[in-house]
């Protein structure tokens, strides 16, 4: 196909070439052709002029005899051009070689005649030139020149060849650039743009053409990078989507499972504790079964908070949004925590605005994001931590930071983190739902949450929500 | 002082049994019943009940479905409907019949806490 595309292009270019290099040829030969015949005249007439001085000359000092020797002599002596001394007074015709003496009868002296015919049996013109000779006694004498013009012929045919030459050689060397440059301006950049067409069609998107020109291809390949970086962004977004889809499928199965377990295990577990609260009741505070029964309901109330937050997750309450200042909702939720912070030496710090941020949100559950996630942040913190929580509008809605100082989450770990049972905590410490929950909420709200963390540095959560539902 | 009287419904025995030891101590009359029909019957006989305590999820009909039907025949007792797993359309149903909800798990206190705040109400 490029082959065709550069030969197609040769060829064109070779038939527009051609006929003005056959012209030109034709015009330079007529024209050399004219010169050629216009210098062959002036040397006849100048060299008949020479010979015919001479011969009356000697005519005149030495007889005719002589004069007639010297035009012999002369004519050996040019081999081009045959020269002869003639009679045109005569009525008879000389000889068959030249045309009739009338057509030549009123040469003057000072008006040589030059003239070009064909003999009968030449291949070729010959010029004839007569110049006037007035011997003594024979005043109507004249020196005829015939110069063979059969070189003409052989110079034009010489010349055609070489514009023939020419022609073939302009031909070919264009159809070389051609094929050169074709190759190189076109050739190259086409390829390119096929690979990348092939490399886009099996779903490789990594690979982009570059900047590399500035003409019709470059901008070709130019909307072909444009086309992958816009086919890559939907590919992600798309991936993203299913991740977050499968993410939510995930959690709701486990939710039902959680749901149907802490259902199955609330009853028993209310029968426990609730007996144990009788023997608590019933046996004085200093007896064993008194303190027994204590610890039991001390576990049971363990096991029922855990329940509890099930619940929570699985329950997926929809949220009741009214619109409320998100800033104020935000440090109420950090209010509460502040004795929290305070018993483990950390720092809460809140970077929002002074004016309200206003969203539709169901506040209670929003504060329960922000407490999950500040316990989060504090248990992950050394003391003397400090924990940001900033809050701000952002291009699509409002975005909620909370970040700290704390020892990171593992990469291998970050995926599972809003997996409901997944905790990193130590036993009895944390059930593994907060984040689930959280999530949830977030989700319920039109929402995300995102996370990035430095193991050794801290965690980010930044959590969009938009500031109306629709 | 008459002698409070309560319905105790539970398909559970570990929980009705609980159940009644608890009111036993607060010396209450308790009658027992293991199903929403048990329960129901039990309303349509002994008018003079001071307290209906029913868990919510019973064989059917479940304890909402026992309110319910008592309320269309006219029974006005308070009700304090217990339940593990109360959604938004549970406690909607509930306040609509005007019935108490305590969520399980509870402590003795929070269940004696509401018993008591019940009857000052319908006192």
């Amino acid at each position: 196909m490029r082959l065709g595309l550069m030969s197609k292009l040769a060829i064109a270019i070779a038939a527009a070439i051609l006929p003005v290099i056959a012209l030109s040829a034709v015009l330079r030969v007529r024209r050399e052709a004219e010169l050629f015949e216009a210098k062959a005249r002036d040397d006849d007439v100048l060299l008949g002029r020479a010979v015919a001085a001479a011969a009356t000359s000697v005519w005149r000092t030495s007889g005719p005899r002589e004069a007639k020797q010297l035009v012999a002599a002369a004519n050996t002596r040019e081999h081009d051009v045959r020269i002869r001394w003639i009679r045109t007074d005569a009525t008879e015709p000389t000889d068959n070689e030249a045309p009739s003496t009338p057509l030549i009868a009123p040469l003057r002296v000072d008006a040589p005649l030059t003239l070009r015919a064909r003999r009968p049996n030449d291949s070729a013109d010959s010029l004839f030139t007569y110049v006037a000779a007035p011997m003594p006694g024979a005043p109507t004498g004249a020196i005829e020149l015939r110069e063979s013009l059969s070189y003409e012929d052989a110079f034009l045919s010489s010349t055609i060849r070489h514009a023939a030459l020419a022609t073939a050689a302009v031909v070919a060397s264009c159809t070389l650039l051609a094929l050169g440059l074709g190759a190189v301006l076109v050739g190259r950049p086409i390829a390119s743009l096929v690979q990348q067409a092939r490399r886009i069609g099996d779903g490789d998107l990594s690979r982009r053409i570059g900047p590399t020109r500035r003409d019709e291809l470059g901008v070709l390949s130019g909307e072909l990078d444009d086309m992958c970086d816009r086919l890559e962004a939907a590919r992600v977004a798309r991936n993203t989507a299913l991740e977050q889809l499968r993410h939510a499928e995930r959690l709701g199965a486990v939710g039902k499972l959680a749901a149907g377990i802490a259902h199955e295990l609330g009853t028993p577990l209310n029968v426990i504790s609730g007996h144990a609260q009788l023997v608590v009741d019933d046996y004085p505070p200093e007896s064993p079964a008194h303190a027994n029964a204590a610890i039991v309901i001390d576990q049971t109330d363990r096991v029922a908070t855990i329940i509890r937050h099930l619940l929570d997750f699985a329950r997926r309450r929809s949220p009741e949004r009214k619109v409320r200042d998100l800033v104020a909702t935000v440090r109420h939720a950090l209010q509460v925590l502040q004795p929290l912070a305070e018993q483990r030496g950390a720092t809460i710090a809140v970077e929002a605005p002074s004016s309200p941020i206003e969203a539709e949100i169901d506040a209670g559950q929003i504060e329960q994001v922000i407490t999950n996630l500040a316990i989060n942040g504090m248990q992950a913190m050394a003391p003397n931590g400090r924990l940001t929580v900033s809050i701000a509008r952002a291009s699509n809605g409002v975005r909620i930071e909370v970040a700290d100082t704390g020892i990171g989450i593992p990469r291998d770990v970050l995926p599972k983190i809003f997996e409901p049972f997944f905790t990193t905590k130590g036993v009895g410490e944390g059930s593994g739902l907060g984040l689930s929950v959280t999530y949830g909420i977030v989700h319920e709200h039109g929402g995300s949450i995102e996370v990035d963390s430095i193991v050794g540095v801290g965690s980010r959560f930044a959590i969009s929500l938009p500031e109306r539902t629709t | 002082m008459t002698t409070l009287r309560v319905i105790v419904a539970d398909d559970d025995p570990a929980m009705r049994g609980w159940l009644v030891a608890v009111l036993r101590r607060k010396g209450a009359t308790i009658i027992s019943a293991a199903s929403g029909w048990e329960l129901l019957s039990l309303l349509a006989d002994e008018h003079a009940c001071d307290l209906v305590i029913s868990d919510v999820r019973m064989p059917l009909p479940g304890g909402l479905h026992a309110l319910a039907m008592a309320r269309a025949a006219g029974v006005s007792t308070p009700f304090l409907l217990i339940t593990a797993f109360a959604d938004d359309q549970i406690r909607g149903a509930a306040k609509s019949l005007h019935a108490d909800l305590l969520d399980k798990p509870f402590h003795l206190r929070q269940l004696e806490a509401r018993i008591d705040e019940i009857l000052a109400r319908s006192a």
